[in-house]
């Protein structure tokens, strides 16, 4: 955990393989997308929630791209559980996408899937 | 916000190699076949922390190789394996790489994953042995069991964990620590999260989540305990059993429904009485909520604080002799009132110094700690039976003799098992038990600490050691020793009656560097033996290396101090008592000896108030064995003094070993007598 809460930014791109999907690059603040670094962990966390920000308010339904994800804990899913939690109390709604492998695992343990609107949750 | 880790770091290795040592301790009291569940508990306990703990800063290795240990240890717990010998031995090697690990992480070296790996294999072979027959419990990590049913397990419990907002910050995660819960059990997590802000405002690095968890009964208390272990102190935690398998709580894995967002700010509703009343749930056994301090009774401090303590007392030592000899000149009736004050203030001091004292003592277990696990070892090799007996243990000494005092401790125990006790025919033959005994005892004498450490082999050899002198012509053929110097001879550099070299003894390190060290920390060594009976090393100590017990003498204007315990006596001699030897120097003879004298203002080039022998004083002291008079001005008066290193402030004078300051402010010398008489004899052959 050391090496990663002191892992640099550029470090970071590099290992996650997209930092933002497609459809972001070049646009900032006007996306309906985000693909989640490889590390999403309270080191990351601020910068997460710098990304989430501009989403929140997105009138398009969001997608949140977990197939990068390798490591995830409780700081970035609480932040993500809010972000959901939000969006849906506005009435807008979030996608995931490949959030079967680590996200949902993750999710589950913590009795978040609800709360995230991931299937495993109750249904 | 970015969590430094570091900063915990020596924490946790600290911890972890205190626990190794427990762990090792169970181990080793574990009985093959019928083991106690107690000891079973403890050793799991400490494997789960430390895998807990490296899994928190990122040293995966240690944490890989720990899970495996734990599957072990796991299925020891349940009975699903059997403790045999081959079992423990497994495990011990374990303790073993585990502290290697440890320390090299610690010392940012590398680990040697080959020995890893390899006993990680033994481990899991050991494992898979076992688990053909008997089912493993769950445990693959990520994989919970949430919403299932709820299996009909009589009690459950019912877990409230309340983390407090820095709890993250700190290191915790709670999803690691309920995928930990997870692998002990199947688990039911009903989140609460009712206090997490608005996105917008929420703080990444707080936690804002609660939850309430359960898991089956039959859990020791103790396992779910240990997961929250490094959360202690940064969350709010209930653990309590529920009598009752009640039906509400069942298969509820998360609290919010997803159709009705203002739930979201409500405590859940239906089961069990969660939030409300943390402490006041739990039919059968509510559990004090655990926070805040951890273990009372004692704290962990640093030893440069203590060492800063240490000295500023040892400063106003000095600040207080200087006022008690101001007070003396003062007349009048003020001069009275002073006086008791100062009386006063010296009783007060005393108790200062000895209260910040006991603070640096450690009892002497730590050290005699690693014997047990040595002995069996040693004698598994060497086909000895051997009981070790251990007793004082709780006899105190200062932290820096503790530390200096193992190896030469080792030594003498390597000795007295390998070449001590007999083999168990040899034994048997003799008359005594097969089994031979090693005694370690500690016990305090005066200002001293004594440790002993005895045999009831062989006893030395009176034989071999002499025809070994011979060889090594450390003696002339026809030489006739007493027991005494025989004993002597053992001492002597590159000697060892070792007739091959094992790895047990004969490394190189012999009898010589044990009295050294020893020496080095202002001790001695004596040596008894009673052939056919055993022999017994006795090393006595000080009990600390910060004051010594001073006598302070003048020579000229100096002052100088000789360590109260290498003076036998002091006396005036008449010039006709002192004869001139041809190429020796000067000597008198002493109690059927001829000592030498070491006229010390010659030797420090100093300017004496008398060269004359009956003016001055002679000051008999022994070092290495040897007696020196020491010519000196006259005695001052003796004293507790606190040694100043010379070496750290100034370099290394032959002679002296430290100074301290007087009374009046001014600088004395403290000799260091053996080394004085090495200089003055290479002055005589010069």
């Amino acid at each position: 955990m050391k090496s990663r809460t002191r892992s640099t930014p550029a470090r970071k791109s590099r290992r996650g393989r997209a930092t933002r999907a497609p459809g972001n690059r070049g646009a900032p603040a006007k996306s309906d997308s985000l693909a989640l670094n490889a590390d999403c962990t309270l080191a990351e966390a601020d910068s997460l929630k710098a990304a989430l920000t501009g989403l929140i308010d997105e009138p398009r339904a969001v997608t949140l791209d977990a197939s990068a994800l390798q490591r995830i804990d409780t700081a970035a899913l609480q932040l993500l559980a809010a972000f959901v939690r939000d969006r849906r109390l506005g009435g807008r709604t979030v996608e995931w996408r490949g959030a079967d492998h680590a996200l949902e695992p993750a999710a589950r343990l913590l009795g978040m899937s609800d709360l995230l609107g991931l299937p495993g949750g109750l249904r | 916000m970015t969590v430094d880790l570091t900063q915990f770091h020596d924490a946790f290795f600290e911890e972890s190699f205190e626990a190794l040592d427990s762990m090792e301790a169970a181990l080793l009291k574990l009985d093959i076949g019928a083991p106690d569940r107690e000891l079973i508990n403890t050793i799991f306990r400490v494997a789960h922390s430390i895998k807990g703990g490296s899994a928190t800063f990122g040293f995966s290795d240690i944490a890989s190789f720990t899970h495996s240990l734990e599957t072990l240890l796991d299925e020891l717990r349940s009975g699903g394996m059997a403790v045999t010998v081959a079992v423990s031995d497994l495990l011990l090697k374990s303790v073993d790489v585990m502290r290697a690990m440890l320390r090299a992480v610690q010392a940012k070296q590398p680990i040697d994953a080959q020995r890893v790996s390899d006993l990680q294999f033994d481990l899991e072979v050991a494992i898979a042995r076992k688990n053909e027959t008997v089912a493993s419990p769950p445990a693959q990590a990520g994989t919970p069991a949430p919403a299932q049913g709820a299996p009909a397990v009589p009690g459950r419990w019912q877990i409230r964990f309340r983390p407090f907002r820095e709890l993250m910050a700190r290191g915790n995660d709670p999803l690691r620590m309920l995928r930990e819960l997870a692998e002990l059990a199947e688990l039911h997590v009903r989140l609460d999260a009712q206090d997490l802000p608005p996105f917008a405002h929420i703080s990444p690095q707080d936690c804002h989540l609660a939850w309430t968890l359960e898991i089956p009964g039959d859990v020791p208390e103790e396992a779910i305990r240990q997961v929250f272990e490094w959360a202690e102190g940064d969350c709010e935690l209930t653990i309590a059993r529920s009598g009752v398998d009640d039906d509400a709580v069942t298969p509820v894995p998360s609290a919010e429904s997803p159709a009705s967002p203002p739930a979201v700010a409500e405590p859940v509703a239906a089961p069990a009485t969660v939030t409300a009343h943390p402490r006041s749930e739990g039919a059968a056994k509510p559990e004090a909520t655990v926070s805040a301090l951890g273990d009372s009774g004692s704290i962990r401090v640093s030893v440069e604080k203590i060492d800063e303590l240490m000295n500023t007392v040892g400063e106003l030592v000095i600040t207080q002799a200087m006022l008690g000899q101001l007070g003396t000149q003062v007349e009048g009736p003020h001069g009275e009132r002073l006086r008791a004050g100062l009386a006063q203030l010296e009783r007060n001091m005393r108790e200062l110094q000895e209260s910040v004292m006991r603070v640096r003592m450690l009892p002497i277990s730590f050290v005699f700690s690693r014997f047990p696990r040595m002995v069996r070892d040693l004698a598994q090799r060497l086909g000895k039976q051997i009981e070790l007996k251990l007793t004082g243990e709780q006899t105190e000494l200062d932290k820096t003799v503790l530390e200096k005092i193992g190896d030469p401790l080792v030594h003498l125990v390597r000795n007295s098992i390998d070449h001590g006790i007999e083999a168990p025919d040899v034994r048997t033959a003799a008359g005594k038990p097969a089994a031979g005994t090693v005694h370690l005892d500690a016990t305090h004498r005066g200002g001293n600490i004594s440790v002993e450490v005895s045999d009831d082999g062989g006893g030395l050899d009176r034989g071999r050691i002499l025809a070994k002198a011979r060889s090594r012509g450390l003696i002339g053929a026809n030489d006739q020793l007493s027991d005494a110097e025989i004993h002597e001879l053992i001492f002597l550099p590159g000697f060892s009656t070792a007739e091959k070299t094992t790895d047990v003894s004969g490394r190189g390190v012999g009898m010589d560097v044990v009295r050294r060290n020893v020496k080095e920390l202002g001790g001695k060594i004596e040596v008894a033996s009673e052939s056919g009976h055993g022999s017994r090393f006795t090393i006595t100590l000080p009990l600390t290396l910060a004051i010594v017990d001073g006598q302070s003498v003048a020579v000229g204007t100096e002052t100088y101090i000789v360590p109260l315990i290498s003076i036998v006596e002091s006396m005036q001699l008449k010039t006709s008592q002192a004869t001139r030897l041809s190429g020796q120097g000067e000597v008198f003879s002493f109690r059927g000896d001829y000592v030498p004298i070491i006229r010390m203002h010659e030797l420090f080039g100093v300017e004496p108030r008398t060269s004359a022998l009956h003016e001055g004083l002679v000051v008999v002291a022994e070092g290495d064995g040897r007696r020196v008079g020491l010519f000196v001005d006259d005695l001052l008066g003796q004293q507790q003094v606190v040694i100043k290193s010379l070496e750290a402030n100034y370099g290394h004078i032959d002679g002296i070993s430290g100074a301290t300051i007087l009374g009046d402010g001014s600088v004395a010398l403290i000799l260091d007598v053996p080394g004085l008489i090495r200089v003055a004899s290479m002055r005589a052959a010069a």
